[in-house]
């Protein structure tokens, strides 16, 4: 069974065709996602931006960061519980968009790179409270901020490109 | 006296006529509001959790409203300017939307109460009850604005 038969099987089960044939759930889910963005990657980018240097510069980097951290991770699980479940109601249909994929590719490569960070960053022995920016901290915020918006700029265009 | 004449005259405008007709304006420049919204809803985030005393407790709320204010009113100008082109395409189709006209009010009220009383709130120590409620009002008119943005589209 190929993906793209995973995912017509998604789409056609009860549960999917419920879901895209519901007049308000999927208006309300679908909300839910484009709003949970300021919590997820709307925090995340002011994290970002820390790490450029453009926020708060006279503050820890780790202090931002732990301040952040929570607030982000419920932002970004109302995200993929919102966006897994609007794919579950389409998924044979945005699987074969290339946006999709491109949305897909620029979210792991987001992913890897706040891995990569964090990973870098606990095994750096770094004096609490530094100001001192981590190593790559600067590359990682850039990276963050193009990705995470080619997330945005490709997720928009899946919508356009199927009606 | 309706308003719809001014209406028609903004969709008949250079750039509602061109947005009208390229097929790649309207999304293009909604990506830009779409990112612009992500900038503007977390810095409002950002500083009201700061006045409901969750987050950035160590340091003071003047300091936290003054770093958040570039980015605030940065992302306002990208969604202003933004929503304006998006509006000139379809002003006459915003006129018969009332979640078009909840949305103004709400944006009206929600700068309103920023540069006022928030400004104000966030600039010297008040009473903690003060700052939660400045904070709860900014929220809900903020999220406001974005419900009823979303909601033009689906009704």
């Amino acid at each position: 069974m190929t993906l793209l038969d995973l995912c017509h099987r998604l789409q056609d089960s009860a549960f999917g065709t419920a879901l895209l044939e519901s007049q308000y759930w999927w208006l309300i889910i679908e909300s839910v996602h484009v709003l949970s963005l300021s919590l997820s990657v709307g925090m995340l980018f002011i994290a970002d931006l820390r790490l450029i240097g453009r926020f708060r510069r006279r503050e820890p980097v780790s202090d931002v960061l732990g301040e952040l951290r929570p607030w982000m991770l419920v932002g970004f699980a109302c995200m993929f519980a919102s966006g897994g479940l609007l794919f579950w109601s389409e998924a044979a249909t945005v699987f074969i968009s290339p946006w999709f994929k491109l949305k897909m590719l620029f979210l792991a490569l987001a992913g890897l790179n706040a891995l990569l960070f964090e990973f870098r960053r606990t095994r750096q022995v770094a004096v609490p409270g530094s100001l001192e920016l981590p190593a790559g901290a600067r590359i990682a915020g850039w990276t963050s901020l193009v990705c995470w918006t080619a997330v945005i700029v490709f997720g928009r265009w899946i919508a356009y490109a199927h009606t | 006296m309706s308003l719809l004449p001014t209406f028609r005259w903004f969709e008949a405008t250079a750039i509602g006529t061109f947005g009208r007709k390229s097929s790649i304006f309207f999304p293009a420049v909604e990506v830009v509001h779409l990112v612009g919204l992500t900038l503007l809803l977390g810095s409002v985030l950002f500083l009201n959790l700061k006045l409901l005393g969750v987050t950035s407790r160590r340091q003071e709320t003047g300091d936290v409203a003054r770093a958040v204010r570039p980015l605030l009113w940065t992302a306002v100008a990208v969604t202003l300017s933004s929503g304006l082109l998006l509006f000139l395409t379809e002003a006459v189709k915003c006129y018969f939307n009332v979640a078009f006209w909840y949305k103004m009010a709400l944006l009206a009220l929600a700068i309103a109460f920023q540069i006022s009383i928030q400004r104000r709130i966030a600039a010297r120590p008040t009473g903690f009850t003060h700052a939660r409620l400045s904070a709860a009002i900014s929220l809900v008119l903020w999220f406001g604005v974005g419900i009823a943005g979303r909601a033009i589209a689906f009704i």
